[in-house]
């Protein structure tokens, strides 16, 4: 037994001897996933952003009130026919590495991004760029293309060293990454730690920030017990119930900055049930979403009274004349002439947060009403496959989906309800088709009159909420906790930090 | 221990150590030839599974916006659309000369990255094993000794309760207690031995249950033979009688057990590094899964069989120390 005893002293004596406390210049992060890879042009996971985007920055920045805001583009104009759009880039800026950051730069990152990105379908539209001086860059769309601005937002778009670039090869990029940004890349070991360090010579100024460390903690326990226990500063993707717990611990405050994911369970118009639009219609009445954002989410979730995002641009909740009646909802099954209406829902447990007892709940109120909802779940692979197939080979009746405003606009929410987007070259699994819809979606993209596109999203908001090719839920909160101290932290809607240039520690 | 006797009988004498003899390297070379064709099961068994689960590749990397032209780019870029016996035979081919192909989730090599995987899982289940032979060997010692005492129930619960229990729940309570209340140990990651302690502990718990019971009913029954009550007629300490003759006569279906442990350990690693934050090969396995990645699928696999198999090589290999009766002739 005696070595026994001495085994675990050891292993005590171990254990208490000093960890250095993290200095209070040292910003330790916890997040559910490593980056994938350290270049933002193949990156992909919304949240990675918040990494990545320490280091090389975007052209326009989207705030959490959804406006854009100008960033290494200054400023742009629009020629009158609305195919060009002239780019100017703020002047003085230099990449980490001593290279000027200028128009030309700014044409091969473009490119960079149209040809590497998962999200290069966001600059689809460009036709031709064009270096007109050395901080003009002249780019021509197909059509005119009134949200180019807000596209530009989409935070996979961001510049690199152009020289880095040709210098480590486009597949190495990711080893040595040089940005523009207030943070410089130090090490990033595969699913250990990524490591940032303060550029002193930043265009905005010097970080208060000497460093930052990013580390996965996939268990959500886990990772909230790193926080308590002090091992990390910030933590993301806290469940709604443990928020409130975090919030009462005076050494920690929760945050939750709005966010662009919207839920939504699209109908396949296609097939029965949902054929009828008044069983879609039923289908929404019957269900409470503000008591799903009150029970389940415990407030930090909003109901949504339109497809898009909440407080994204052309959003209006003026059109939801539907709102939660059941009474109503029967009486439309009636009228509808069908008896034990039984379809099926596909859904991912695990993909979005707590959809597990959204699922059951929405079970419960179709009951109610004489719905009977069987639900299949399956792992996010299959699903996508699943629900990829084309409308005569689609089977899904029901699936339950994250979606979101891209660019703080509305129109990259609900663009994909335009029949030109049936799966599987789009997203609108909901296989709907509306000419006028069609016609006002191509207006609101082309035109250059900013009130009368702004009266077509009304328009589509309003044809979308009478027709439900989707029963619109809530928005998904993104919820942060941190250390107390920790301020000035600047989040953006895509569940993501915008920048920890501000950032600091309160002594 | 005990020295070993001379040369096994038959065996020809030689410049070996007496416990090698030429028909135990006959015996290692046999056996590592018989997981040659066993390896070659396993890939062709996972690259079929992972083929057969529902879901793409190119369409999960290719995400929410995918249209069908990036999936399609994708699915050429990566050759996914090749007959699967022509994937097949270029797999093979790069395995044979070292090369596991290129993740497809990242687009970086397989090899080098599960190496260093490989290594963190392979140091968290030395550690585990050595905490669980610790406290599992000691338990069932301590439990044969004092049979039916209350020392005895008390080791046997807590063997028990170390079986059942899922290390995602006993990992947290350890976090919990360690990191949150106590400040004594990180709550996950790595960096120090420190960040070692607590999945190892967490892991090792899990193994210590069952090799508890297996040395308290080994010992029970090698205490009860004529040489233990011979050994202490004679007057030898109770504790060398115990530790040299009885426990080391009761060890080898331990040892059998401490083997098919350490495989159990490498998959209950994937619970633990999850828990702790640990970038192993469990985790790596995991996200490869759920990416559909399947060159890092494959080679993970592979790397954990090759590693099942050395492993009950090793086992078969100590029989022969531990019992020379057990040695090949």
């Amino acid at each position: 037994m005696r070595w026994l005893v001495v085994a675990l002293a050891a292993v005590m004596v171990v254990a208490v001897v000093g960890t250095a406390p993290a200095s209070k210049d040292t910003l330790v992060i916890g997040m559910p996933t490593d980056v994938p890879i350290f270049d933002t042009h193949k990156a992909t996971g919304l949240h990675n952003g918040s990494i990545l985007n320490q280091v090389s920055e975007p052209l326009v920045r989207l705030t959490t009130e959804g406006k854009i805001v100008p960033w290494l583009v200054e400023s742009w104009e629009q020629s009158k026919d609305g195919k060009t759009w002239t780019l100017h880039t703020r002047k003085g800026i230099k990449f980490t590495d001593g290279t000027p950051f200028n128009a030309e730069a700014l044409r091969f990152n473009l490119e960079r991004f149209r040809r590497l990105s998962i999200g290069k379908a966001t600059l689809a539209m460009v036709k031709t760029m064009e270096v007109a001086g050395e901080h003009d860059l002249k780019i021509t769309t197909e059509a005119p293309f009134a949200p180019f601005i807000n596209s530009l937002g989409y935070h996979w778009i961001v510049v690199y060293s152009p020289t880095q670039i040709q210098k480590v090869g486009d597949d190495n990029l990711h080893t040595a990454p040089v940005g523009t940004g207030p943070f410089k890349f130090v090490h990033h070991k595969r699913g250990q730690e990524v490591r940032l360090e303060a550029n002193d010579q930043y265009w905005g100024g010097k970080p208060k920030l000497r460093a930052i460390v990013s580390r996965p903690y996939p268990d959500q326990g886990a990772r909230m017990l790193a926080l308590e226990s002090g091992d990390v500063d910030l933590i993301f993707h806290v469940p709604p119930q443990e928020a409130a717990r975090l919030a009462k611990i005076s050494a920690l405050a929760v945050s939750t900055p709005p966010s662009a994911r919207v839920i939504w369970i699209y109908l396949n118009t296609q097939r029965d049930p949902f054929k009828d639009k008044r069983v879609r219609q039923a289908i929404y009445l019957a269900i409470d979403r503000e008591a799903i954002v009150k029970n389940i989410f415990a407030g930090t979730a909003k109901a949504l009274h339109s497809p898009g995002p909440v407080g994204s641009y052309g959003y209006t909740d003026k059109y939801d004349t539907l709102g939660y009646n059941p009474e109503r909802a029967k009486q439309l099954l009636k009228d509808s002439g069908l008896s034990n209406v039984t379809f099926t829902l596909h859904h991912s447990p695990g993909r979005y947060l707590l959809s597990g007892q959204v699922v059951e709940a929405i079970q419960g109120y179709l009951k109610q009403v004489g719905v009977t909802m069987r639900v299949t779940d399956l792992e996010w692979g299959a699903l996508s496959q699943l629900t990829a197939q084309p409308v005569e080979k689609n089977q899904a009746q029901a699936v339950l989906f994250g979606w979101r405003s891209v660019n703080g606009d509305i129109d990259s929410a609900i663009q994909d309800f335009g029949s030109a987007f049936w799966r599987p070259k789009g997203n609108n699994g909901s296989f709907w088709k509306r000419e006028e819809y069609d016609r006002l979606l191509t207006f609101e993209q082309g035109t250059l009159d900013g009130k009368k596109r702004l009266e077509a999203l009304y328009r589509m908001q309003e044809i979308l909420m009478d027709e439900m090719p989707a029963l619109w839920l809530y928005g998904e909160p993104q919820i942060w906790a941190a250390k107390r101290t920790l301020k000035g932290v600047e989040w953006n809607p895509l569940e993501s930090i915008q920048s920890l240039h501000a950032a600091y520690f309160e002594d | 221990m005990a020295p070993n006797p001379p040369a096994a009988r038959g065996a020809p004498a030689g410049p070996w150590h007496p416990s090698i003899s030429l028909a135990m390297l006959r015996l290692i070379a046999g056996r590592l030839a018989t997981g040659i064709p066993t390896l070659l099961a396993v890939s062709i068994c996972v690259f079929a599974i992972v083929r057969l689960i529902p879901g793409d590749p190119a369409r999960l990397l290719a995400g929410d916006f995918a249209t069908d032209q990036i999936v399609d780019d994708l699915r050429a870029r990566w050759r996914l659309n090749d007959p699967l016996p022509v994937q097949y035979a270029a797999y093979l081919g790069g395995v044979l000369h070292g090369d596991l192909g290129r993740s497809i989730a990242t687009s970086t090599p397989v090899l080098p990255e599960l190496t260093e995987r490989f290594l963190r899982t392979l140091q968290l289940a030395v550690a585990a094993i050595v905490v669980a032979a610790a406290i599992g060997i000691g338990a069932g010692l301590v439990s044969a000794v004092r049979r039916a005492t209350i020392i005895d129930h008390l080791a046997t619960a807590l063997a028990l309760t170390g079986v059942s229990t899922p290390i995602f729940w006993s990992g947290l309570i350890l976090i919990l207690l360690f990191s949150v209340t106590l400040e004594w140990l990180p709550a996950g990651g790595t960096g120090s031995p420190r960040h070692l302690v607590l999945p190892a502990v967490s892991l090792g718990l899990f193994g210590a249950g069952v090799l508890a019971r297996q040395t308290r009913s080994g010992m029970l029954e090698v205490l009860g033979q004529d040489f233990v009550r011979t050994a202490r007629a004679k007057g030898l300490p109770e504790r060398l009688v115990v530790i040299k003759h009885a426990l080391k006569n009761a060890l080898i279906p331990v040892v059998t057990v401490l083997g098919d442990q350490f495989g159990r350990l490498l998959g209950g690693a994937i619970l633990t590094e999850t828990v702790f934050s640990w970038p192993g090969m469990g985790r790596y396995l995991i996200d490869a899964i759920s990416q559909r990645d399947y060159p890092a699928v494959q080679g993970a696999i592979l790397v954990f069989a090759a590693a099942v198999v050395l492993i009950n090589l090793l086992v078969d290999v100590s029989y022969g120390v531990l019992d020379p009766r057990v040695r090949p002739e």
